[in-house]
């Protein structure tokens, strides 16, 4: 529990750090923080992933979801590090590079969170465990379709009618909100499935993993849409919810190893 | 605090509440009883076997497969 803790303290501090540095700082300074700060709150979230990952003892499917889950962190990290090190190292303009390297690795940590939610979600159907209600998924279900009307009108229509971006930049700009909405969507089945369990660590990871991608995704919508317009620079405080997602992916995996721990403990007394 | 009259109910819940919660463990209880088609108030110990098995596979999805056949073996010494 001391390294949840730690971890939450961490977090805090990383986000008021971001908030102060984004509204008085700018110039190369401002750069090369908006550059380490995603990199490193990566690196913590694929940290967070490997100790969960490491927890589980045989390659069951929940290990497979798990590491599924661990290799889109490494991903997203590799991502972001490439990203900053060909901004800050190669002097690159990346608001006028895309799609770049970093994308694709971007890209694969979509699919890589994709398939471990899928597992985890096709787990939990088969666990036995209570479903929920039908007046509970009419509700998300007309809240997905408002979202998914809201992304579509906004950003995906635009994209597609745009007759001057090539193909290839219109395949990545597409791509990243539809795999919002996937890792979204996926998320919120998840966290309505663990609000059944009322409060308790068994509920944290799922609740923190939920959590982290909606904040990560909203972000990433929210770029898509501001990047698209040719809106959005150099220490937006929109990477405040990257940076967020990222940390409560990590904390995601501490309760995961904190859960399965304990239960080895108590089950050995 | 008893929460069954049926005394095997009473002590799977005691096992798998801490883990799951009160709410969930109830409610897991309740639907492996109903899919074996007993309830919560007429588990035999002839029915324990095939109730433990079914929570360890629920269990799995969350404690993975050594922790959960831990509890499920506790459930089985009843």
């Amino acid at each position: 529990m001391k390294r949840i803790k730690i971890l939450w303290l961490l977090t805090a501090f990383i986000l008021l750090i971001n908030f102060i540095v984004y509204k008085t700082v700018s110039g190369n300074l401002l750069l090369y923080i908006s550059d380490f700060l995603p990199a490193l709150c990566s690196f913590v979230a694929t940290y967070g992933m490997y100790l969960a990952f490491k927890g589980f003892k045989s390659y069951d499917f929940v290990k497979v979801a798990w590491l599924l889950l661990l290799i889109g962190t490494f991903f997203d990290f590799l991502a972001e590090s490439i990203y900053g090190i060909l901004e800050v190292v190669f002097s690159v303009d990346m608001n006028n590079t895309f799609p770049s390297i970093a994308d694709l690795f971007w890209c694969g940590s979509y699919i890589a969170y994709f398939l471990g939610l899928i597992m985890l979600f096709n787990g939990y159907r088969e666990s036995g465990f209570p479903l929920g209600n039908m007046k509970m998924f009419a509700l998300l279900s007309l809240l997905f379709t408002l979202f998914c009307v809201t992304v579509i009108y906004f950003l995906l229509i635009p994209i597609i009618q745009d007759g001057e971006t090539s193909t290839l930049s219109k395949f990545f700009y597409l791509y990243y909100p539809i795999g919002d909405i996937a890792t979204v969507s996926l998320s919120a089945i998840l966290l309505y499935f663990i609000s059944q369990f009322g409060k308790g660590l068994i509920t944290m990871p799922w609740k923190m993993l939920a959590l982290g991608f909606f904040f990560f995704s909203v972000s990433d919508l929210l770029y898509s849409y501001f990047g698209w317009n040719d809106t959005y620079g150099s220490g937006n405080l929109i990477d405040m919810g990257w940076h967020l997602g990222y940390l409560l992916v990590g904390i995601a995996g501490l309760y995961q190893r904190e859960l399965v721990d304990s239960v080895k403990e108590r089950s050995s007394l | 605090m008893n929460t069954y009259n049926n005394l095997y109910a009473q002590r799977i819940y005691e096992i798998i509440s801490p883990i799951i919660g009160e709410l969930m463990a109830k409610g897991s209880i309740r639907a492996q009883c109903k899919s074996l088609g007993i309830t919560e108030n007429t588990i035999e110990h002839k029915d324990i076997p095939a109730l433990s098995e079914r929570l360890r596979k629920g269990l799995v999805l969350f404690l993975g497969t050594e922790n959960a056949n831990m509890v499920a073996s506790k459930i089985l010494k009843l």
